[in-house]
């Protein structure tokens, strides 16, 4: 056998014999792209008018110009709409600006009746436009219906007043970005050295040889954890804090612009759905490090199991929870992480009762002590000590 | 004097591997018994069982007279253990680490202290006992470990393979520590493939391969039942030859 055909034998059988390699190799890609098409499907597919995912978004019209441009106003619309998957419901302007105002609607778009007598005396006219700003199609139909009238009125030019229903505000893709990374990396380095770094360093052996109760080892790492934590949490809520101030500087002013800044409960919101995460992912970190034997090999596993989560939360950060098909939002509901995305949106945007922050909070909490269960079950098995494969993978042994 | 442990009849099996194989072995308090055997005799998951950290799957293992692993809480209060593989804390100080198993042995405040004190002179270490472990040699990371494993004054005192990968004089600094417990009244069990280590510091010695007890006795009375000379050649002939007086 020639030199390099040993070399790289040696190589991939060492591999296969690694469980960290077979979950970088196989596992990590295969999640990443299962939750980009699981993501990708179902948003794409939400907005088809045909497709097995298709979710229509109910969208209402006020046409009070019977003139030529009101009436290719509304085809627009309905063309729009048609290839958007929106059905379009027709109302008085009275009732649309009613359900604009109670939220009801995520789009009402409204022909004023002077729409084609000024177009025709002046060459401008405006549409009245109410958009809920937290749904992307809602924002994508009003954008593309005023393109598209520009773009067959010729010399002629339509203007839109747009008037949001709801306000996206620009700290929410940060928060919910903290939220995330508060997930995924708060608690991870102590919690991935709690048992696993003591297996590598071989000391779990002797801390297990004392008369100290298992239980409290465990307790003793998750406050060590939590500690770890708060200091993660106070550096992002000081970090959020500068960063509002920047935001507020620099748009001080503007006008038609949200102030960036939280209110008080609404950051007692955020920090609490923060705070909530990195107990819930130090619960899992744990479970986890039972399994890994060594830091390298427990940030593996915490990085694959977190991808697919990770995936779908950031879908449900970033466009409205409602819009996302039934089968999705079940998903996302059943995952806690994501909960920790919902409490913050539903505090910021949809001002959600109390109960739904609530529940979101008590799901949460609820994985956070299960997780926590198993871990401390877990720890109690005597493979926590014993470190050697016996026995198997004979297979791979030839 | 009483029994400081006593194995009877003890298998372990890790899913079709036997570890262990009806072992019955008896070690009277205040003796050095040396556990030999080659790589993957079972020493190891011998010393682990006799901690309670793992359970025999089969037979009833008593360390100074509490049943493991049922009652290993209350025996590993008198228990010192020394890893075959182990390491320290190597962010905290020699001194940190004596008190942080100090702490969890139950000792506290001047004992504590005391105690640190005592077992850091023991080893040699007071003077780099305020130096972080991990700029200590591999030699000074072992005696920490032994010193580690006495702090809370354990009447059973477990060292597996404690002079591995140590230089001659570190060898020859554990044997005298091994032998000063040993005067103390301390029961000291110690595991190694250091034949020389056996010979220099065991009062007793048991002879296991692939679980099974091969040989057991002071090393004299091994030499005069199997008539060889030197604990080398009888333990190659033991292990080699298949011979013995196992059950």
């Amino acid at each position: 056998m020639r030199p390099w055909a040993v070399v790289a034998g040696k190589e991939v059988k060492e591999q296969l014999r690694s469980r960290k390699a077979l979950f970088t190799l196989l596992i990590i890609p295969l999640l990443t792209w299962i939750g980009m098409g699981l993501m990708h499907a179902f948003i794409f597919g939400s907005m088809s008018s045909t497709g097995p995912l298709a979710t229509p978004l109910d969208i209402h019209l006020a046409v009070e110009d019977q003139g030529p441009y009101g009436l290719l106003a509304e085809q627009v619309v309905y063309a729009v709409a048609s290839n958007m998957n929106a059905l379009v419901h027709e109302v008085s302007y009275q009732e649309g600006l009613k359900l604009a105002e109670e939220g009801s609607t995520v789009l009402f778009i409204w022909v004023p009746p002077n729409f084609t007598y000024c177009l025709n005396r002046t060459g401008l006219a405006r549409l009245g436009i109410w958009v809920d700003q937290t749904s992307a199609r809602a924002s994508a139909i009003a954008h593309a219906v005023v393109s598209i009238i520009n773009s067959m009125v010729a010399e002629k030019k339509v203007d839109a007043v747009q008037k949001p229903i709801r306000k996206m505000p620009i700290t929410l893709v940060m928060l919910s970005l903290m939220i995330m990374m508060s997930a995924m990396w708060g608690p991870m380095p102590t919690i991935t050295s709690s048992f696993a770094g003591e297996r590598e360093r071989k000391t779990l052996e002797v801390l297990l040889a004392t008369p100290v109760r298992r239980r409290s080892i465990l307790v003793g790492k998750l406050l060590a954890a939590g500690f770890s934590a708060a200091i993660y949490m106070s550096s992002s809520v000081l970090g959020l804090a500068i960063y509002n101030g920047l935001v507020s500087w620099a748009t001080a002013g503007m006008v038609g612009f949200e102030s960036p800044a939280l209110t008080l409960e609404q950051a007692a919101v955020v920090i609490a759905a923060a705070v909530l995460t990195v107990i819930l992912s130090a619960s899992v970190g744990i479970v986890i490090s039972c399994f890994a034997r060594s830091v390298r090999d427990a940030e593996t596993y915490y990085s694959a199991i977190f991808m697919l989560p990770l995936m779908l939360v950031s879908g449900t950060a970033f466009m409205r929870f409602e819009e996302l098909p039934l089968v999705l939002r079940a998903i996302v509901m059943a995952i806690p992480f994501s909960h920790g995305v919902l409490m913050v949106n539903n505090a910021l945007i949809y001002g959600a009762p109390p109960g739904a922050l609530f529940f979101s909070a008590a799901y949460m909490l609820a994985w956070s002590i299960g997780a926590l269960l198993v871990g401390a079950k877990l720890f109690e098995r005597e493979e926590i000590v014993e470190t050697r494969r016996r026995g198997r993978r004979r297979w791979l042994r030839r | 004097m009483g029994l400081a442990v006593g194995l009877y009849d003890v298998s372990k099996h890790f899913g079709p591997v036997v570890a262990v194989d009806h072992l019955t072995i008896e070690i009277e308090e205040g003796e050095v018994f040396g556990l030999l055997g080659p790589n993957g005799a079972g020493k190891t998951t011998t010393v682990r069982m006799i901690c309670g950290l793992l359970r025999p799957t089969s037979g009833r293992v008593v360390v100074l007279g509490h049943e493991m692993p049922r009652e290993a809480l209350e025996a590993r209060r008198h228990i010192g253990l020394l890893p075959q593989e182990s390491d320290v804390y190597e962010a905290l100080t020699g001194r940190e680490n004596l008190e942080y198993f100090g702490r969890l042995y139950g000792l506290e405040g001047e004992e504590l202290a005391r105690r640190v004190e005592e077992v850091l002179r023991l080893v040699g270490l007071e003077e780099r006992a305020d130096d972080r472990a991990g700029e200590y040699s591999g030699g000074m990371k072992r005696r920490l470990m032994v010193a580690r494993a006495i702090v809370h004054d354990p009447e059973l005192v477990i060292l597996d393979e404690p002079t591995m990968g140590l230089d001659v004089f570190a060898v020859r600094r554990i044997r005298r520590l091994v032998r000063r417990l040993a005067e103390g009244g301390r029961t000291v069990l110690l595991t190694t493939n250091d034949l020389e280590d056996a010979e220099r510091t065991c009062d007793r010695v048991a002879i296991i391969d692939r679980g099974r007890l091969i040989a057991i006795g002071t090393i004299r009375e091994l030499e005069e039942r199997f008539q060889e000379k030197g604990l080398e050649e009888l333990f190659i002939r033991l292990i080699e030859g298949g011979e013995g007086e196992g059950p």
